[in-house]
């Protein structure tokens, strides 16, 4: 039986990864606008939660 | 074992949600001094705050299985352990630092409480369990099954009511025996019953004694072959099939722990690696920072997280990478306030020639601090700076015709050192044209605050 992915893994390690990802651009100089930031942060939080509805959807 | 994870709120013994009652009878101590323990923690930076919200919602209330986090939000069911603990730390930190204007004490109280707690209660326990289960007081405390009454239910009802039955004519027994011996009736209780007879055996309890003689046999009315002679009063038992299905489950489970702790061992492994390089490259010169060794070690707890969604998340990462997650954006905003560029931070700016002059600098939270005391301009040039909420300083340049407009909609406007200099209050504006007939270029400069500070220096 193919087990479903744990939703909450997948959500934290979206999250995780989005977010170290970030931390290293703006590590080694990059930065970030914050009229972007305010726009693609909840649209993120958006995307990840779909797919964490996704993941954690009932099979039938 | 007793365990914070087994303890329930009081129903009975409650001023406000019954935590402390609940923790006193699992600790066996008065519930006045649990109480006291939270007023105190209360005062330490809020963390007792904190806590009792953190156990009101967490603690299952007496008689229940759900808490009411649980029941308010039925996902929550399934967060380890580590999760919930990662939370409660978090939020005692946020609290302490949201409190700590509030709260007069500070941590030493805390661990004042977690003294006393530890040499009054943690290292006495198994004496405070031995003095609350006496073998002479055995307490009948069975379950009680909340919802509708099944068949199944009343079969244990039955066996509840036998049990008790015979334990009162055990101690009706052992009152009649006690001129002649001291040995307590809970000691001969044969081992196939006394493990049903306490709801929640203990460690510091008196144990059954299955090779103990039952010496007093003879004086008893229900001896051990007549309380089992009817095993299955409403006759519900029947030995199950093996059920296949739970033996595959059993073993998928397995494999999936194993394999999850192969992942979690790889990426130890790998984030060893990884901090490593990190390390020799910063030996051989390259700016690697707080920030870069928290975001590779976030990375590599997201991608194994992501991993382990499909083949068994390891133990305790989620927990440590919801840690490493807040360690990173805390060190990053240390380190990089100024990296939101034109919005927030305290941002410092130079200029020295009109090629570098921009037209407009803006700041919207924080502080502007522009260095303008080089500048020769050539020819005519307006330059404007304005801060939202924050303060902005601007150095003028000497010995060039300026033309300047500050306005300050809400707070303090600062011309020189002198008290005439320092205006305060709402809607204070100021303004200097360019001395009339000064020849050559003017420079206006157009300053402006929203609530905050505007300092000119010249």
């Amino acid at each position: 039986m193919k087990r479903r992915p744990d939703a909450v893994s997948v959500i934290l390690g979206l999250m995780a990864t989005i977010l170290a990802l970030g931390g290293l651009w703006l590590s080694f100089g990059g930065s970030i606008e914050w009229s972007t930031l305010r726009i693609a942060a909840p649209l993120v939080l958006v995307l990840i939660g779909i797919i964490g509805l996704v993941a954690a959807r009932p099979r039938s | 074992m007793s365990s914070i994870w087994t303890v329930r709120r009081s129903a009975t013994d409650h001023k406000v949600s019954g935590l402390a009652g609940g923790l006193a009878a699992e600790w066996n101590v008065d519930p006045m001094l649990v109480r006291v323990g939270f007023a105190v923690l209360a005062l330490a930076g809020g963390v007792g705050i904190v806590l009792y919200a953190a156990g009101w919602l967490m603690v299952p209330l007496e008689g229940k299985e759900r808490s009411q986090l649980e029941e308010w939000v039925p996902q929550t069911a399934g967060w380890s352990r580590e999760i919930k603990i990662g939370i409660v730390v978090v939020a005692c930190i946020i609290g302490a630092v949201a409190l700590s204007w509030l709260v007069p004490f500070s941590f030493t109280a805390a661990l004042v409480v977690a003294a006393i707690w530890y040499f009054g209660y943690y290292r006495n326990r198994d004496q405070l369990r031995a003095d609350r289960d006496q073998p002479n007081q055995p307490q009948l405390r069975f379950a009680e099954f909340p919802g509708e009454p099944t068949a199944f239910t009343e079969a244990a009802r039955a066996w509840q009511q036998r049990i008790a039955e015979y334990q009162q004519a055990q101690l009706q027994a052992q009152q009649v025996r006690q001129p002649t011996t001291r040995e307590p009736s809970v000691r001969h209780q044969p081992a196939s019953w006394g493990t049903f007879a306490y709801a929640e055996p203990r460690p510091g309890a008196a144990t059954t004694a299955p090779d103990a003689a039952p010496d007093a046999a003879p004086d008893r009315d229900f001896d051990h072959e007549a309380f089992l002679a009817d095993p299955d009063p409403v006759g519900l038992y029947s030995e199950p099939a093996p059920d296949s299905a739970i033996d595959r489950l059993t073993t998928e489970r397995r494999l999936r722990r194993r394999a999850a702790r192969r992942l979690g061992l790889v990426s130890v492994i790998v984030l060893g690696l990884t901090m490593t390089g990190l390390g020799v490259l910063s030996v051989l010169g390259l700016p690697i920072t707080v920030s870069v060794y928290l975001s590779a070690a976030l990375l590599i707890f997201g991608i194994t997280l992501l991993i382990g969604a499909r083949i068994g998340r390891p133990r305790g990462l989620a927990f440590a990478t919801v840690v490493v997650a807040v360690a990173t954006v805390l060190s990053l905003i240390g380190q990089n306030n100024t990296s939101f560029a034109g919005d927030i931070g305290i941002q410092q700016r130079s200029y020295g020639s009109l090629a570098q002059l921009p037209a407009a600098d803006h700041l919207r939270t924080g502080q502007l601090t522009v260095d303008l005391s080089a500048l020769r301009p050539e020819r005519s040039v307006t330059y404007s700076a304005s801060v939202d909420k924050g303060r902005l300083v601007v150095d003028l340049p000497p010995d060039v015709t300026t033309a300047l407009t500050a306005r300050v909609d809400n707070g303090m406007l600062k011309t020189g050192n002198d008290r005439q200099s320092i205006r305060t209050g709402p809607d204070l504006i100021l303004t200097e044209p360019a001395p009339a007939g000064a020849n050559g270029p003017v420079f206006t400069v157009r300053l402006s605050v929203g609530d905050g500070e505007l300092e000119v220096r010249r």
